[in-house]
């Protein structure tokens, strides 16, 4: 048996966009590589003996819910890749940077929907990546709760966002071994906050405000196949 | 750091062989390495040593654009040799303090010489400075029939044994959860503890009185970390021995037996006592590998189910952890 076996990975990925103004050049970084996003990331895993045995990836963008009403947060399901390909790239082409405010954006809602999000459970080896890009603080969770779209049931304070990421004692929502939470955002609140208090977070700091224009894609790609 | 092997001379008596068998997935930027020597003193040691990659994924321009992880496992090998050359390995319980306090300021002090300004900040518990794990066996061999082998470690590089009984990991691996060797091929437990450059660290000890003849074994988790239990480790580990006709051929087959089942870098080492020559070690180990192979391997299958492995394992671990 040893030689035939191979580590088969059920891999899911939730991708957290903050599609405000500044973060075009990100946005089209994304656009531009979706169709090959599947191929890439197989190859790099491929480089480490890792077989992608079910590859999922879903997509949240995020503004502002008091400046941007309802294109404050957009949510998908799980693409299956390769096999959605097509839909996952139109739905990657279709975000467009643009709103968001102030400064802070609603990043913490973004997160939080991703963490809830319907994880794969199957499988000897799994995965449960989020990625997020912002060049923005976040605002401390509920700022924007008096938007008519805001959720219902949105935890309530960074403290309980805490505990739905949990940690080794309190599963949370996600499998400990399994998930990464892997930032490129400025080193402002709260990103700061989660990094330094949150267990299985990797944070490459940028500058603020400027599209996080120092990311490029080979980075995007090894910061994943390093966490899987 | 890498021993060439034409450079090490093995004068200590009851040595039978040292082989060390590795391989760099991609060459030049391989994160495993390993370090040994047996001087003309009773003591000797044989260590491995596998650069974090996804910790230590920062490219350093000052040191060429080598990862933190291929530097941190290469340094960690010149300051374990320099640590023994030294003579500073004492067997009474301090070893493992030392050597920790001397890889602390070692590594601050290579941080602070690789750092450039302009460099990608990281932050993050998946992030560390120059990180790497660590197996080492100190073997003091003053004694015909036995010997003390104190094992050092951090992370989850392993020290084993391996005697009529079988394998038997002595090392427990630095986990933030609770697994066993089975259960962690599964659930790939995030590392508690690495040597690194940005602050804390423990560089943990076991120290074995061993009867003779033995292997000491140390080995990165590219070796053992790609099978669906610990149990074909041992088989690989045995089956190659007895293919190969010298401890040098021993070496290569191993090499190759692992080569195709990892995705990894790995690192292993591997040192005989207490045979007359590697066709008495061969003879040695024929019943265990006839045993091994009758009990376990022959019902390890593709069509194995987990629950038959986990009823294997159940009662592999037995002698598995017999330590």
């Amino acid at each position: 048996m040893g030689s035939n076996y191979k580590m088969k990975y059920n891999v899911d990925i939730v991708f957290v966009i903050d599609a405000t103004g500044s973060m075009g050049d990100l946005i089209d970084i994304v656009k531009k590589n979706a169709l090959n996003l599947h191929k890439d990331i197989e190859t790099m895993m491929g480089q480490k003996g890792k077989i992608i045995q079910e590859l999922r990836i879903k997509v949240i963008t995020f503004r502002d819910y008091l400046a941007d009403g309802e294109n404050a947060m957009l949510k998908t399901d799980f693409f299956n890749l390769p096999e959605d390909t097509e839909v996952f790239n139109e739905t990657i082409n279709s975000i467009t940077a643009f709103g968001g405010g102030d400064d802070p954006e609603d990043g913490l809602e973004a997160l939080a929907y991703a963490i809830r999000s319907k994880w794969n459970t199957e499988g000897l080896k799994k995965r449960q990546l989020i990625v997020v890009w912002s060049d923005a603080p976040a605002h401390e969770l509920g700022f924007g709760k008096s938007a008519e779209n805001y959720p219902k049931k949105m935890a309530k304070d960074f403290n309980e966002l805490t505990q739905w990421w949990g940690d080794k004692d309190n599963m949370g929502y996600m499998d400990y071994n399994s998930k990464r939470l892997i930032l490129f955002t400025p080193d402002l609140p709260w990103w700061n906050e989660i990094r330094n208090s949150w267990d299985n977070v990797i944070h490459y700091m940028s500058e603020a405000g400027k599209g996080l224009e120092e990311v490029n894609y080979k980075q995007i790609i090894d910061a994943i196949a390093y966490s899987i | 750091m890498k021993n060439e092997k034409n450079e090490i001379k093995i004068k200590t008596k009851g040595v039978t062989a040292v082989i060390c068998a590795e391989r760099e997935k991609l060459d030049g930027l391989g994160e495993d390495c390993y370090s040994y020597s047996f001087d003309s003193t009773d003591v000797g040691y044989i260590a491995v040593f596998d650069g974090c990659g996804g910790m230590g994924a920062r490219k350093y321009p000052k040191a060429n654009n080598k990862t933190g992880a291929r530097i941190a496992s290469r340094a960690a090998a010149c300051i374990t040799d320099e640590f023994y050359g030294e003579k500073l390995f004492r067997f009474d319980g301090s070893d493992c303090r030392n050597l920790q306090s001397r890889m602390k300021e070692a590594f601050q002090r290579i941080k602070s010489a690789v750092d450039s300004d302009g460099a990608a900040m990281m932050g993050g518990d998946l992030f560390k400075s120059l990180p790497t794990t660590a197996a080492i066996a100190v073997i003091k061999n003053n004694d015909n029939s036995r010997m003390v082998c104190e094992y050092l470690w951090a992370g989850d590089s392993r020290g084993y044994f391996l005697d009529a009984d079988g394998l038997c990991q002595v090392t427990k691996d630095d986990l933030k959860t609770d697994e066993d060797a089975f259960s962690n091929l599964r659930s790939d437990g995030r590392m508690s503890n690495v040597i690194h450059a940005d602050g804390d660290f423990r560089i943990n000890s076991e120290t074995l009185i061993l009867d003779k003849p033995i292997i000491i074994i140390t080995s990165t988790d590219g070796a053992f970390d790609y099978f669906s239990s610990p149990m074909e480790f041992e088989h690989i580990l045995l089956s190659t021995l007895l293919e190969a006709d010298s401890a040098e051929k021993w070496e290569i087959r191993l090499s190759e037996a692992i080569s195709p089942v990892t995705g990894d870098d790995f690192a292993i080492c591997a040192a005989l006592f207490g045979f007359t020559s590697y066709g008495d070690c061969k003879k040695y180990y024929k019943e265990r590998f006839e045993y091994l192979t009758k009990k376990y391997m022959n019902r390890i299958t593709e069509d194995t189910t987990e629950k038959e492995l986990l009823s294997l394992w159940g009662s592999y671990k037995l002698s598995y952890y017999r330590r």
